[in-house]
């Protein structure tokens, strides 16, 4: 390990499938991010209040609390009225990267993920690209 | 015989003679007496007939064999003329009666039929005699004949012409006692006899169950939409759960992918590293057919909204070309992108994107390795402007022109093996052109090569105008030729046909280019280009020197950017342009 634990910036995965998850958490973990994972929208919450992340990915569609449940919450804590939240989702029809920028979401990143892109978006996002 | 005076008799209703003539047919003689002013009586013959309206009138007299002075004569013609006229106008009024289409009845106040037209008769099933005199209240239905009393009472309260029983259905009653959907208006009539009421009675049983039917039809037609809009709406849903969930299995698959190809888990063989890249690039494949179908089944469903702006096109086709590159660079095809000019389109910036990027994925592909690409753009046509993709590729023969926008269907033998793609591309393409506004078409020949063409809005406002080429000659025939020449390309000319209006001109127009002839009235050519090459505003402005001596070397001294030589060959202008003002001319 060469990164000094408190330096590392956390960023919080909330997604419901594992392989996804999976998937976004060796990603980020090898481009040098510490990754706290939620497995649905309330447990994204929970974890989100108990580690201040740096940056929160979210899946649109997740059991409990979707989304947009989750960003609503996060967006009334003082933290994460300044931390970027991006969404995630597979949807892709017309008007769904719109309604999701609307709703206060920093990024709007559509499955297929191309990981390069993720890296890029994750890393603007933490202002260190 | 009667006794009546004169006054009593001519062109008035004879009362009594109803009764006393009752067996006269309609029109018949009578032998009357009236008394004329000295106190004597005279004998007259009349003609009578039954008034319309009931009771009789006299029609004329004979005066023939009445033992009376001239003056007294004289004066009974004239009375005898004006009952005359007084019988037409009756008999006009009589003949409208019975032309009406609609049932007409006169009553009076106490109810009473006085007066009816063949129709009625016909529509009621009663005789005329049967109503003439009978209670209006014979032809209105029991339910309703309490009710009409009192309209009627109070009708007379407040006579006027109305239709009767506004927004309701009314019915009337037939001698049979069968009842019929009707319209009634109403209008006061004053005659000599007292107020009196006709009413217009129209059958419309027939506009009823005409209004019926269009209800029914409509009411159908409302449940069917209903249920193509809840159709719809679950094909969306349908799509758009469809498309998510496809896609979402498609994310780890493709992801994982490329994770592995990066090694970042450890090096893999040469072997694994191949069957590896299989799977990267038909799972990236498999999302474009996903999308394909997702595209067409929007729209089909009639779910795909055009986001339309004004943009500069060039911007959008840089974009599409730069992202086809490494794919064409693999094939070692060659991409030309030739629109270079700020052109403004009224479109969808992302389905423009994809029209391009579609046509020019297809050039990639059906072009064998090392061929050329070219992207451009033609003039302004009607309000668009034209864009193209061709290739050098294997060609569609003309009778797959028209299958190859269809969907589903890559032309057989034309694709020679490239069978790639789900056959959607040219369908969604045509479908997003002419969603537009615009249309496609194609030029190709087997072997050589394919030019697919599309037209998209321009945005007028702030389309560059046409390029405009400043004619400075004095001969009408040569202007005009110059000008047939250039105006089908789209390019506008304008013409001076002195130095001093060619000078002025081109300060005022500031044209793209300037054909200038030599030998002009007053000042000369040289002079002219002198003074264009002098001026900050013209002095870049490529001009062509034309003339029939050969001129050419004196021309580029003093500045000519070219020199032509009369007569102008279409080609040689059309070159000259292009290649010193390619910016303006480059894609005429």
């Amino acid at each position: 390990m060469y990164y000094a634990t408190m330096s590392l910036k956390t960023i919080l995965v909330a997604e419901d499938r594992d392989a996804s998850r999976e998937l976004i958490r060796t990603v980020l973990t090898a481009a040098g991010y510490a990754v706290v994972e939620a497995r649905d929208g309330r447990e994204a919450i929970e974890r989100a209040l108990e580690t201040p992340a740096d940056l929160v990915i979210l899946d649109l569609y997740m059991p409990h609390t979707d989304g947009f449940g989750v960003l609503a919450r996060l967006r009334d804590d003082d933290h994460y009225a300044k931390v970027p939240i991006v969404a995630l989702t597979a949807s892709a029809m017309a008007g769904d990267r719109e309604k999701a920028i609307a709703c206060g979401f920093s990024e709007y990143i559509s499955k297929p993920v191309n990981l390069t892109l993720l890296r890029q978006e994750v890393g603007r996002l933490l202002g260190n690209s | 015989m009667f006794g009546w005076s004169e006054e009593e008799v001519l062109g008035k209703v004879l009362p009594l003679a109803v009764q006393l003539v009752s067996a006269l047919q309609d029109e018949n003689f009578l032998r009357t007496v009236v008394q004329r002013k000295n106190g004597k009586s005279l004998e007259i013959d009349c003609r009578i007939a039954r008034r319309a309206t009931g009771g009789w009138i006299v029609l004329s007299t004979d005066l023939t064999n009445t033992v009376a002075s001239e003056r007294e004569r004289e004066e009974l013609i004239a009375r005898d003329h004006e009952a005359t006229a007084r019988i037409k106008a009756e008999s006009r009024f009589r003949e409208l009666l019975e032309a009406a289409p609609d049932a007409i009845i006169e009553v009076d106040r106490e109810g009473r039929i006085v007066l009816l037209n063949a129709v009625t008769v016909k529509l009621f099933g009663y005789t005329r005699e049967e109503l003439l005199g009978r209670n209006v209240d014979a032809l209105i239905p029991d339910s309703a004949r309490a009710r009409h009393a009192i309209h009627r009472a109070n009708y007379w309260e407040k006579p006027g012409t109305r239709p009767m029983g506004q927004g309701l259905t009314l019915l009337a009653r037939r001698k049979d006692g069968s009842e019929f959907p009707v319209e009634i208006s109403l209008s006061p009539v004053r005659s000599d006899e007292g107020f009196r009421v006709t009413a217009i009675i129209r059958d419309v049983t027939e506009q009823k169950i005409a209004e019926e039917k269009i209800r029914a039809a409509n009411q159908q037609l409302e449940l069917r939409n209903k249920e193509v809009e809840r159709a719809n709406r679950l094909k969306s849903e349908f799509l758009a759960s469809m498309s998510h969930e496809l896609r979402t299995p498609l994310h780890t698959i493709i992801g994982f992918a490329e994770l592995l190809a990066e090694e970042l888990e450890g090096p893999l063989n040469e072997k694994q590293k191949r069957f590896l890249n299989h799977v990267h690039q038909d799972s990236l494949h498999l999302l474009d057919l996903i999308n394909d179908v997702l595209d067409i089944s929007k729209i089909e469903a009639g779910g795909m909204e055009l986001h339309t702006e004004s943009f500069d096109a060039r911007e959008v086709v840089r974009v599409a070309v730069d992202s086809i590159r490494t794919i064409a660079a693999a094939k070692a095809i060659s991409i030309e992108n030739r629109v270079e000019n700020e052109t403004f389109v009224l479109a969808d910036r992302v389905r423009f994107r994809e029209i391009l990027s579609n046509l020019l994925s297809n050039a990639v592909k059906f072009t064998p390795d090392g061929g050329r690409v070219e992207v451009g753009m033609g003039t302004l046509q009607e309000g668009k402007v034209v864009f193209f993709v061709s290739d050098t590729g294997v060609g569609i023969a003309p009778e797959d022109f028209e299958a190859i926008f269809d969907k589903f269907r890559q032309v057989g033998s034309a694709t020679h093996g490239v069978r790639e793609g789900t056959g959607l591309g040219l369908a969604i393409v045509k479908h997003l052109v002419e969603m537009h506004g615009g249309s496609i078409w194609l030029e190709s020949t087997v072997g050589a090569g394919s030019c697919f063409t599309f037209s998209i809005p321009a945005d007028r406002g702030r389309a560059p105008a046409e390029p405009l080429v400043l004619v400075i000659e004095d001969e009408p025939a040569a202007r005009e030729l110059l000008s047939d020449y250039l105006r089908p390309l789209g390019i506008r000319t304008e013409c001076a046909a002195t130095a001093q209006e060619g000078l002025e001109m081109a300060l005022k127009l500031r044209p793209d280019a300037i054909t200038l002839d030599l030998l002009l009235p007053g000042r000369s050519g040289w002079h002219v280009l002198r003074e264009l090459r002098e001026m900050p505003e013209t002095s870049d402005t490529p001009v062509f020197v034309i003339s029939v001596v050969d001129e050419s070397r004196a021309a580029a001294d003093l500045g000519a950017t070219e020199y032509l030589q009369k007569p102008v060959k279409r080609e040689a202008l059309v070159r000259a342009l292009r290649r010193h003002a390619p910016a303006r001319f480059g894609m005429i």
